[in-house]
């Protein structure tokens, strides 16, 4: 029964009266309705049901229409049949409205009065199987009409929703339409504002400063004004000149907001941001970036090793970025790319590329694990070098001729008075100690390891000590990240730095600088210095040096020992560094020997702190030599 | 073997655990290495290592920082460590390496001048007294580096060496 809809008597075109019927009576499936004694009138398309005087039509499309039937006779009913059963396919989806919405039958009933109208019966089976619907397709007024929504379900909703998606394509062309208009719109309104412009140019004095500054802020809220576009210009380079130019013009400043540098698709949005029409390809803003660095803008391209380009500013070099970085990567230990983007707010993928400029420039290290990519400073390019130098001073010497030779206060050449002499000394090594000290605080940790009074000891005990003050020294150079720790020391000092590297070297020292020393013990005896030294014969040659010569020393220490002496110092000296030197020699290892002209055994090391000094240099050049 | 390694403050450091990329950086971090390979073999008186076992040696899993080198990087170290003779892979695969904390010159050196010292020379002596002198670098040397040392003697002709029933003996002139 829902397959009936309201309709008129009117006829569609192409539509044709056949046949009418009287007293019929519509039944929904099994169901009494209340349509009754209606006249029936079929046409070639439907069957219009209505009440005689009335102006409501049902009528029900013939394409519905799939069997028809008579009724079979009731059994305790002697009269023949006066039902026609009609089946019906499914009615679709939207239909018109009519008089039953939902009904769970598959088919109706014409009821006739009295019997079958056998005639209208035949009349109505030729017009459903000539099917004339099929060839013309009926108009259907009730399409114009607006629908009345009265379904409800899920049908309902998905109809609604269909409905206004229709409604927002629509709107949405209708929409583009608008902005065509607004894009014209827009030029006239650019045209406007640059009138306005120009006028309030001319007629300053006739507008407040408010005013002025309030209308410049809408004029920039515009856009630009008067966009670089190609038709102006005859040659493809002087329009992306043109264009560079108000690139630059336009990004300078918000570039200069995000630390200098900018990735080159944000440029390019803000630049179409700004123009706000006249959009530029992105071929074309490319273009005019690559000619930025040749017209010496304050804005140049780059690309970096991955392939991203920015836009950064000229003035900013790599160095300056590197400083910068270098010192965040002090302060945090360590940093991922996203806590520098975070940090700078720049982009990640701006933050990689700057880690990775600074690990170029050998000021970051990466470590890469399942925790991510992270950046160090670079302390493996760190170079603390430790330099641990011996000094011993000597007491007042007494004249003899041994003594002679081995009291270097009698072979100087400045003073005669040789106390004087080791005064001053004391005074300009001190000195010599505090200089080097301020100066090379942060450079290299250089300890001063003085002996007020060396031979008030045994000089057993002070190599057990100075052996304990390496063993102590390599383990705040393991804790402070030292690169290297040389030994060195001066006359006395240089015995003590000799004696360690003869001992078998249970310590890794880097190297060793032995200035004026004394490598064998036994001349000593038989000066006066021995009576605080204590030595025999026995004693001295187990303390010397050049008597426990260690066969262990490697190729390690290829040119990393020097010993040296002043041109001026006595030949018992001289002597001493050349039998020490030829042990080395001995077992092949290179080793560096000088010989400092016009020093004296003093001046040797107090000019240690003149930059130019010829030994300062070699020192400095050997340890910074490559192992 | 229980002694206890002075770890370098690198060992701490996580970025040594990756290779650097940067050269500069990187020679320095392989010196670094070496040191701490040489040190470590010599501290606990190995001369072979299996890349077999790279998982479980301490040396190179740090557990404190979570940091471990894998087999191709320890592959890249050893090379490095070939150049400078400081080790030698024994098969093809690069499986099993040859570590030597003295170079096979500097081991041959040490041998030589020890005999010279302690007059051992111009009389046989077999491989297992040398290896068992006590107190000495060489004490409980890997035979066949103790062989290989021995050999570069041979050819510097200040050795020979001598088969004897089931082992081997060497002259030193």
């Amino acid at each position: 029964m829902d397959r009936f809809e309201y309709s008129t008597s009117n006829l569609q075109p192409n539509e044709s009266y056949i046949l009418r019927s009287y007293n019929i009576k519509l039944y929904d499936g099994d169901n009494k309705t209340l349509f009754e004694n209606g006249e029936l009138i079929l046409t070639s398309h439907r069957l219009i049901w209505f009440l005689p005087g009335s102006n409501n039509y049902l009528s029900l499309y013939l394409k519905y229409i799939v069997y028809i039937e008579e009724e079979k006779p009731n059994v305790f009913m002697f009269s023949k049949s006066k039902r026609l059963n009609l089946y019906l396919i499914e009615p679709p989806k939207i239909r018109p409205p009519g008089p039953v919405s939902i009904s769970s039958f598959n088919f109706i009933k014409l009821s006739f009065k009295d019997k079958l109208d056998i005639e209208f019966v035949n009349a109505l089976n030729n017009v459903v199987q000539q099917k004339k619907w099929e060839t013309v397709e009926l108009v259907q007024k009730t399409d114009v009409k607006p629908p009345i929504k009265f379904r409800t379900g899920i049908v309902g909703i998905e109809r609604s929703l269909e409905e206004k998606q229709k409604a927002t394509n629509e709107s949405i062309s209708v929409a583009f339409q608008d902005l065509n208009k607004l894009m014209l719109m827009a030029k006239d309104m650019v045209d406007l504002s640059k009138n306005i412009s120009t006028k309030i140019k001319d007629k300053q004095g006739d507008i407040t400063d408010d005013e002025t500054i309030k209308f410049k802020s809408y004029l920039l809220s515009l856009g630009v004004e008067d966009p670089v576009t190609r038709d102006t210009f005859q040659s493809d380079s002087e329009y992306f000149t043109q264009l560079a130019n108000e690139i630059c013009r336009i990004i300078e400043k918000p570039i200069n907001e995000v630390s200098g540098i900018m990735v080159l698709t944000d440029v390019y949005c803000r630049v179409n941001r700004a123009r706000g029409l006249e959009l530029l390809s992105p071929q074309d803003f490319l273009s005019a970036c690559k000619m930025m660095e040749k017209l010496k803008l304050p804005i140049v391209l780059r690309q970096f090793d991955s392939g991203v380009k920015v836009l950064q500013l000229a003035s900013q070099s790599d160095e300056v970025i590197v400083d910068y970085i270098q010192s965040l990567l002090i302060q945090s230990t360590f940093l991922t790319a996203e806590n520098l983007a975070k940090i700078l707010d720049i982009p990640v993928i701006l933050a990689k590329e700057r880690l990775i400029i600074v690990e170029k420039f050998s000021k970051a290290c990466r470590d890469e694990s399942i925790e991510g990519l992270r950046f160090y400073p670079n302390k493996f390019l760190e170079d603390l070098y430790a330099f641990c130098f011996f000094f011993l001073l000597p007491m007042n010497s007494i004249n003899f001729e041994t003594e002679k030779q081995y009291s270097p206060s009698q072979w100087c050449s400045r003073h005669r008075r040789s106390d004087k002499v080791e005064q001053n000394h004391i005074e300009n090594v001190t000195k010599l100690s505090q200089d080097v000290k301020n100066k090379f605080q942060c450079e290299s940790n250089i300890l001063f390891y003085q002996y007020q009074n060396p031979f008030s000891v045994s000089l057993d005990t002070i190599m057990t000590e100075m052996e304990e003050l390496v063993e102590f020294l390599l383990e705040i150079g393991n804790a402070r990240n030292w690169s290297s720790l040389w030994l060195g020391g001066h006359s006395a000092g240089a015995h003590l730095a000799a004696s360690i590297l003869c001992c078998n070297l249970r310590f890794s020292i880097s190297g060793f600088i032995l200035i004026s020393g004394i490598y064998d013990l036994r001349p000593l005896i038989n000066t006066s210095f021995n009576a605080a030294l204590k030595l025999n014969d026995n004693s001295a040659k187990k303390l010397s040096p050049i008597f426990k010569f260690s066969t262990v020393l490697g190729a390690p220490f290829n040119n990393k020992i020097l010993l040296v002496m002043g041109e001026f110092e006595s030949p018992a000296f001289l002597e001493q560094q050349q039998r020490f030197a030829q042990e080395f020699i001995k077992i092949g290892l290179k080793i560096k020997t000088e010989i400092i002209s016009n020093a004296d055994h003093f001046q040797i090391v107090e000019w240690l702190n003149d930059e130019n000094y010829s030994l300062t240099k070699i020192i400095i050049e050997m340890i910074r030599a490559e192992s | 073997m229980t002694v206890e390694i002075k770890w370098p403050w690198q060992y701490n450091f996580p970025p040594f655990f990756t290779i650097q990329p940067n050269l500069e950086t990187r020679k320095k971090q392989l010196e670094a290495w070496k040191t701490l390979i040489l040190n470590y073999f010599k501290q606990t008186n190995q001369y072979i290592l299996d890349l077999s076992d790279i998982s479980n040696l301490e040396l190179f899993n740090n557990s404190s920082i979570s940091r471990s080198l894998n087999r191709d990087d320890v592959i890249l170290i050893l090379d490095f460590l070939t150049r400078s003779e400081n080790a030698e892979a024994i098969d093809k695969n690069k499986n099993r390496w040859y570590i030597y904390w003295h170079s096979l010159r500097e081991w041959a050196h040490i041998i030589y001048s020890w005999a010279q010292k302690t007059n051992r020379t111009n009389s046989v002596l077999t491989f297992y007294e040398i290896r068992s002198t006590p107190n000495e670098e060489f004490t409980e040397l890997n035979e066949e580096i103790l062989s290989k040392a021995l050999q570069l003697l041979e050819s510097q002709e200040k050795a020979e060496i001598i088969l004897l029933q089931d082992t081997c003996g060497v002259k030193i002139f």
